[in-house]
């Protein structure tokens, strides 16, 4: 059976799967767009890798540039100011966290208002908060997502693609009045979510420390993600990990902001020199991003990108392993509905699919 | 939404077919660091006050886009981010021709 192509993903993904007696027996993962980005960036101006790479994805393109700044640095030699890290890191977090609601709101939540489920008890729950385009809380998150990105907007001046991060910290000096703007918006932010997701302060929910206490705590909160909770396993802990997130990141923001001198440096110059490696890493939403570079002759000899969706979307290596997705979808039901069996679709849907990065 | 709605016409477009009501403007329209152009007070460095041009490359002077005017998400654009505008919305932009190293 070929499950594919899947809509709500940027770039374009197939999974074959092998069936027999209603049970899925072998998967293989495709992601069928090649782009050719480590291409293109050979013999380019290093510091132009900061113009090329944010362009390998629309969604995760603070991430490329966290990581190509910081490989550019790893090669200068420079270490940015303590305000251009904290900078760069709300900046970061802003990406993904705006990448952990969309899944939840936009990409995940959507396949429990399929019609497979009208017999639930939750379903009808399940359509009047997450229906596409008209669910009450699906529409409250996009709006909430709005607001969040005017962060985005004052800090990297556009989303994405920007050029606000720079190999020596952040090329955006905050003033100490916008210090204060910029944590109302995170603010208003942490307000839709401790009403409209958690119904929790959000340090409640960050301090849950075991599964034990996450359930005693759910049995109490209204919170209790009807859907959510009765798929156990490896799709709920994705789903639960990108939620918990939200409440972390948004304490650590909050910590960053207040943190900035805005009387101290935020960027120190950088010298690229004409010959050298480095190497960057950032953490995106999905996974651990690096950005492997060499320099030869004042230009890019090669810049190896290995990108979160790489490692979870991988086929087959060398050795006839399957990837994380191949091997996660194996034993899975599968009745007559074939592609568009929900229990594949949700499995896939955990590992939040964006597949342009992958093969970029 | 103007094309849907049948009100975009070959007149609304400039010569690079670029429709005129952002094309006629220039990034430099509405850059709050204007003032620093006009004083010739320039920054040399990422995270510095000042106009951009001078050592930081920015095209904005030249450039056709409303981007300082109609602002992304209603909050930002590439100069106020601190960076240089690159000329996204001209053509070659892609090839800015750098000096092939010595």
């Amino acid at each position: 059976v070929l499950v594919g192509p899947f809509n709500r993903v940027e770039g374009d993904l197939e999974v074959a799967l092998d069936v027999a007696h209603g049970r899925v027996t072998a998967a293989w993962v495709n992601a069928t767009m090649y782009r050719g980005f480590e291409q293109m960036l050979r013999g380019q101006p290093p510091a132009d890798a900061l113009v090329w790479v944010p362009r390998i994805c629309g969604i995760c393109s603070v991430s490329q540039s966290v990581a190509a700044a910081r490989a550019l640095a790893d090669m200068a030699g420079v270490t940015p100011p303590p305000n251009g890290e904290r900078v760069t890191q709300v900046m970061l977090a802003t990406e993904n966290l705006a990448d952990h609601l969309t899944h939840f709101y936009v990409f995940f939540m959507a396949d429990f208002c399929r019609p497979c489920y009208a017999s639930q008890p939750w379903y009808a729950e399940a359509v009047r908060r997450w229906q596409p385009t008209q669910g009450e809380q699906l529409r409250l998150a996009l709006a909430a997502r709005q607001r969040w990105f005017t962060i985005m907007g004052t800090l990297d001046g556009k989303w994405p693609h920007t050029q606000a991060i720079a190999p020596g910290g952040s090329s955006r000096a905050v003033d100490a009045a916008e210090q204060w703007r910029l944590l109302a918006k995170v603010r208003e932010f942490r307000s839709f979510l401790e009403q409209q997701l958690f119904a929790a302060p959000l340090e409640e929910v960050a301090s849950l420390d075991s599964e034990a206490a996450l359930w005693r705590w759910c049995d109490a909160a209204p919170f209790k993600g009807d859907a959510v909770a009765r798929h156990g396993g490896s799709v709920f802990t994705r789903v639960l990990a990108r939620l918990w997130e939200l409440a972390l990141e948004i304490l650590k923001i909050e910590q960053y902001l207040l943190e900035i001198k805005a009387q101290e440096a935020f960027c120190v110059p950088t010298v690229v020199p004409t010959h050298g490696q480095g190497q960057g890493h950032a953490e995106a939403a999905r996974g651990s991003l690096g950005h492997w570079l060499v320099v030869a002759h004042e230009r890019i000899h090669n810049d190896q990108i290995i990108a979160p969706t790489s490692w979870n979307f991988s086929p087959r290596d060398a050795q006839g392993t399957p990837g994380a997705l191949e091997q996660a979808l194996v034993g899975l039901p599968m009745a007559d509905d074939g592609a568009a069996s929900v229990a594949v679709q949700h499995v896939v849907r955990s590992f939040d699919p964006c597949m342009v990065c992958t093969v970029h | 939404m103007a094309l849907a709605a049948g009100a975009l016409r070959v007149g609304d477009l400039d010569a690079l077919q670029r429709p005129r009501f952002y094309a006629d403007q220039l990034v430099h329209h509405g850059c709050p660091r204007n003032e620093y152009y006009e004083f010739k007070a320039s920054a040399e460095k990422p995270s510095d006050l000042g106009c951009m041009m001078e050592h930081m490359g920015c095209k904005g002077t030249q450039v056709h886009a409303d981007c300082n005017l109609r602002l992304w998400n209603g909050s930002g654009s590439c100069t106020r981010g601190g960076y240089a505008c690159i000329a996204c919305t001209e053509p070659g932009f892609q090839s800015p021709g750098h000096p092939k190293p010595g």
